[in-house]
């Protein structure tokens, strides 16, 4: 076994510790991504892209090789349904005509004027176990900075964008517990500092904490963003599910489950301005 | 072609090797990254590098197959992997381990080789959780949650990856014993 150790080994092992505790020391000292980070990011990004969209592609025509007979079935259902939508649309009245398309993706928009966007499709997930976060196919080419929120179309919080480069941005979602968001129950108004909860067994949910003793907390509750220089005011974080006294019996903590469908997530809009108040 | 920039044939070939080892290792990440990110089996998301990079490390000679894991656990941790720092030592010393322990005591076959990346696979989410444990206050049942499951888990790729790494180990002559 000694003859196997020799100078080559030796040599990798001792630059797979100097290694190992220079990124752990960079990555530490640097906020958001290392230059290594940087660069490695910028030539995976447009592989990722690749693949992503083949990935895609390929769900595409799976759902058409194995769903074909359910798809025609439900073809044929919303060709009648569409019939009957087109004689109710001839009667309907003129301003109901406005592009339904445009106002159920971009609904915010009649709400808040002030919010510009830009939109992303996710490239890849982070495959830890202990971590949620995802990367976008845009970066710093595409106005974005770290720090910007983002959002699905129906202004329902994803998370923020923690590090980027010049074509890629990776968003740590609510779900992992090292983002913190300001929130308030919409009904009673109460506030409490959210993130996210696998380290206490709740994976998938938020937790909410410090709110008052003698706050009244009810299921389905909706749970929006308080409003700060990060964060727009009053975009939907979840529902609470759940509520209870914490360890120190001082406050209440609340489980809350995100509005966003993390699971089925494709696209993204970042919101790339704003005004606060 | 190859004599005028003083390359042997044999040399030609395992350089071949060596890039048809990273475009497989390349093929591994992005599948895992981005068909399988968002992807949750038992409520674990699975990890095959460690897995690959063991079974390279058991093919090739312990300081190629470790300087080769050296670089490839570098490029995972500076995509962005979660705690990629302990990725780098783990793997690379654990590899090698492996690789020199399928040499000199026990063989290449099917099953050590298995047991090895098991051990190595095991190893590094423990030492990921570990430093979870310590710094972000995770409970300790996840050990039994996330860790373990995951390199169980991350094992299933194990024929695919070891039936490709030994046919790529192939070319341009066997290292193997």
């Amino acid at each position: 076994m000694k003859k196997h150790l020799n100078t080559k080994t030796k040599i990798v092992f001792a630059l797979a510790v100097v290694l190992a505790a220079v990124t752990a020391i960079v990555a530490g000292l640097c906020a958001g991504a290392t230059p290594g980070q940087s660069a490695v990011q910028t030539i995976l990004s447009p592989f990722r892209s690749g693949f992503s969209s083949m990935t895609r592609l390929a769900e595409r025509y799976y759902d058409y090789i194995f769903k074909y007979e359910s798809l025609e079935a439900e073809n044929r259902q919303l060709n009648e349904r569409l019939s009957d939508m087109e004689e109710e649309v001839r009667s309907a009245d003129s301003l109901q005509r406005e592009n339904d398309r445009l106002r159920q993706l971009l609904e915010l928009s009649d709400d808040h004027e002030d919010y510009h966007y830009a939109f992303a499709y996710i490239v890849s997930w982070d495959s830890s176990n202990y971590k949620s976060s995802f990367t976008i196919g845009k970066g710093t080419n595409a106005g974005l900075s770290t720090g910007m929120v983002a959002i699905t179309e129906y202004g329902q919080v994803v998370g923020r964008i923690t590090s980027i480069g010049t074509n890629w941005a990776t968003i740590t979602t609510v779900l992992d517990s090292s983002l913190q968001i300001s929130g308030v129950i919409a009904s009673s108004g109460y506030t409490g500092i959210m993130h996210g909860a696998y380290a206490t067994g709740n994976e998938g949910k938020l937790r909410m904490d410090y709110l008052p003793m003698e706050a009244v907390i009810r299921n389905n509750d909706q749970v929006v963003t308080s409003g700060s220089t990060v964060y727009p005011k009053g975009l939907i974080i979840g529902y609470i599910e759940d509520a209870d006294f914490d360890k120190t019996g001082v406050s209440k903590y609340a489980i809350v489950e995100p509005a966003a469908d993390f699971d089925n997530l494709e696209q993204i809009f970042i919101i790339t301005d704003y005004q606060t108040g | 072609m190859l004599e005028k920039l003083h390359i042997t044939a044999r040399q030609w070939k395992t350089g071949i090797k060596w890039a048809v080892y990273f475009v497989l290792f390349l093929f591994v990440m992005l599948f895992q990254t981005v068909c399988l990110g968002n992807v949750r089996f038992f409520e674990v998301s699975c990890n095959f590098l460690p897995v690959l990079l063991v079974c390279i490390c058991i093919r090739e000679e312990p300081g190629s197959g470790g300087l080769f894991t050296l670089i490839m656990s570098l490029i995972w941790c500076l995509s962005g992997a979660d705690f990629g720092s302990i990725s780098i030592f783990v793997l690379t010393i654990g590899g090698v381990f492996a690789g020199i322990l399928c040499r000199a005591v026990i063989n290449q076959r099917f099953l050590p080789c298995a047991l090895c990346c098991l051990v190595v696979a095991l190893v590094h989410e423990s030492a990921i959780f570990l430093l979870k444990l310590l710094f972000n206050g995770v409970e300790p049942i996840f050990w039994l949650k996330r860790a373990l499951p995951c390199a169980l888990l991350s094992m299933v790729a194990y024929p695919l990856l070891y039936l490709l790494v030994k046919w790529i180990s192939r070319i341009g002559g066997n290292n193997g014993v």
